[in-house]
């Protein structure tokens, strides 16, 4: 079977949960009290109850439950997520608005935790309960145990407000050229806060991650026998052991940069990052729940999509998976 | 994955209780310690702490008493987690013992339904959770307990597949024993151990996650709650940071609190599965 076959049957296998996600999310969009004419009527102060009717049938409200959820199918079908009226656009333009700001802060913050996790895991995996070991042991408990928006906002004092490094928080200089390297440098330095409380937390795992498969790979024969072969520590630690040890990193670090949005919430929040992050936060703000809902419903299906991407690079990694199931 | 190495002594399970009980004390005196309505203005505006006797911790922008809102908050993180990890741990264990038990379809169905729960972005489903039910310190118990359960489930089917083919089970059952008096009194009190343990640490997680929700504003709006402390406090971070920095604190020490409870509960309970 080929990669492509393979990507199609893993795509087919994850279409249930697909539809399973629309019909949970269409649920939950009708368990909102009040529908969208409530709103609007709310919103323009004056509405006559026939108005109101009028406008329930213009925007099928009126119909069964059935017939909706076909509507609402169809209309995803189209890439239509609806419309917002807090900010009077469709919901998809806003997502789309926003999605570069996001996906740079969360590419950043998984590359940036990935490099020190891994780094950190493998010399701690080196030698088990030495010092190294236990530092990192007790600083990734201590991570764990901290809100990332406090460490955040702790950044944020120090840095920006005490020792004056770094911008407080946005995207970039207000006022400062919108292109060019000075540009370019400006977001770098607005991103290195953000990116570093995003992903702080995950190196942490990454690190624990690392560790725990380099003490599995460093008891297999085949490192045994690369040490009697007479190759340098460095190099099996490198080519044997790493290698073989990064496969249960690769998973976690897809799976979580689908389910990153989360994270990114409370992290573009805190720093007033233009992303979807903060898209969520306004829109529980402003207790609209449509757009809430879209969002959760893209990420949902972002977290599938990294499945099938990680699945893919698994096989595409290890040699002894084969693609066919 | 070995989820504790280091911070697993000896003593960590009685530090562990040690810690967890002084924090459901203050919760508890909070009343008796700082009489009176934690968001009342009592004192003088943005006091440092330690600088006045009789507001120890301070006071906040608008003058109301950093302690008692601290305390009063204690009350608040504690009632979260151990409502949503009882939430979590009702439905995980409940539906973890039926698949182990009983295998086949419902085991099948089960499995499916975790894999279902833990693809979803688990933080935007709890703010979507108390963003339709209207925040409340019900709805957020809820929304946490929702998003939680299936760690617990996966380990109690886990545990309970091992045990339900033990003699004792056998015995039970060649007495004619009913399916649920074998499984309420022969095989969850022998698989229950490290689902103990598992539960402190939903209660430390339900804890951060209660915060980050106060702090977004998806909290109960008519009680004092650390996340939300710290989200007030966010405009006054070049003068009064203090005030973001102790509730931050506060959400820090319960939550080592608990993991320390956790960790020392499974070393206890579950001696071989430390490399788990």
């Amino acid at each position: 079977m080929t990669l492509f076959a393979f990507m199609l049957r893993r795509t087919l296998a994850a279409a249930p949960m697909v539809v399973l996600m629309i019909v949970v999310n269409f649920l939950l969009l009708k368990a909102v009290p009040g529908d969208l004419v409530d709103v609007m009527a709310g919103e323009s102060g004056i509405a006559t109850v026939e108005q109101m009717a009028d406008l329930r049938a213009r925007f099928g409200l009126d119909r069964s439950a059935l017939d909706q959820f076909q509507a609402y199918l169809s209309q995803l079908l189209r890439f239509d997520l609806g419309f917002s009226f807090r900010y009077s656009r469709p919901i998809a333009d806003l997502v789309l608005e926003r999605l570069p700001a996001t996906a740079l802060l969360v590419t950043v913050a998984v590359l940036a935790a990935v490099a020190v996790g891994v780094a950190a895991g493998v010399l701690a995996g080196r030698r088990p309960g030495g010092r190294f070991d236990r530092t990192v042991s007790v600083l990734s408990s201590l991570i764990f145990a901290m809100p990332s928006f406090w460490i955040g906002l702790v950044g944020i004092v120090l840095f920006a407000v005490h020792l004056r490094w770094l911008p407080i928080g946005g995207y970039a200089t207000v006022g400062a050229p919108g292109a060019g390297w000075p540009h370019a440098v400006d977001v770098a330095a607005h991103l290195v806060l953000p990116a570093a409380t995003l992903g702080l937390g995950y190196a942490a795992l990454y690190a624990r991650v690392t560790r725990a498969a380099v003490i599995e790979t460093s008891r297999l024969d085949f490192v045994r026998t690369a040490r009697a072969k007479g190759i340098s520590e460095t190099r099996v630690t490198l080519r044997h052991i790493l290698r073989n040890a990064l496969l249960p990193v690769v998973t976690l670090s897809g799976l979580k940069l689908g389910s990153m949005l989360g994270g990114a919430v409370v992290v573009e929040t805190v720093f007033s990052w233009p992303g979807l992050g903060r898209l969520a936060f306004e829109a529980v703000a402003d207790r609209d729940v449509n757009l809430l809902l879209s969002l959760f419903l893209c990420n949902s299906l972002l977290v599938i999509v990294m499945g099938i991407l990680v699945d893919v690079s698994y096989a595409a990694l290890d040699l002894r998976i084969e693609v066919t199931s | 994955m070995s989820a504790r190495f280091s911070f697993s002594t000896p003593s960590t399970l009685r530090l562990g209780v040690l810690c967890v009980a002084l924090l459901a004390l203050l919760a508890a005196a909070a009343g008796l310690l700082r009489p009176g309505d934690p968001m009342a203005m009592v004192g003088p505006r943005g006091l440092w702490p330690l600088t006045d006797g009789a507001f120890p911790l301070g006071t906040d922008q608008l003058g109301r008493d950093v302690a008692a809102q601290l305390l009063f908050g204690a009350r608040v993180s504690l009632a979260v987690g151990v409502g949503a990890a009882a939430v979590a741990t009702l439905i995980g264990v409940g539906l973890g013992a039926v698949a182990g038990y009983f295998g086949g379809v419902a085991d099948h169905l089960l499995s499916r339904l975790c894999d279902y729960v833990q693809t979803l972005p688990s933080f935007l489903l709890s703010m979507v959770l108390v963003a339709v039910l209207a925040p409340s310190i019900g709805s957020v118990m809820l929304a946490i307990g929702l998003t939680s359960w299936p760690e617990i489930a996966r380990l109690t089917r886990a545990e309970v597949l091992r045990i339900r083919n033990a003699d004792w089970v056998l015995a039970a059952r060649t007495m004619g024993l009913g399916h649920g008096h074998i499984l309420l009194n022969h095989v969850l009190p022998n698989g229950i151990a490290p689902v103990v343990a598992m539960i402190a640490a939903v209660v430390a997680h339900a804890v951060l996650v209660e915060a980050a929700l106060a702090f977004l504003g998806l909290g109960d709006p008519n009680l004092v709650s650390w996340g939300a402390m710290i989200g007030n406090a966010r405009p006054l971070l070049r003068t009064l940071w203090y005030l973001m920095a102790l509730p931050g604190l506060a959400i820090f020490a319960t939550v080592m609190a608990f993991t320390l409870l956790g960790n020392g509960l499974s070393e206890r309970l579950d001696p071989r599965g430390a490399a788990r």
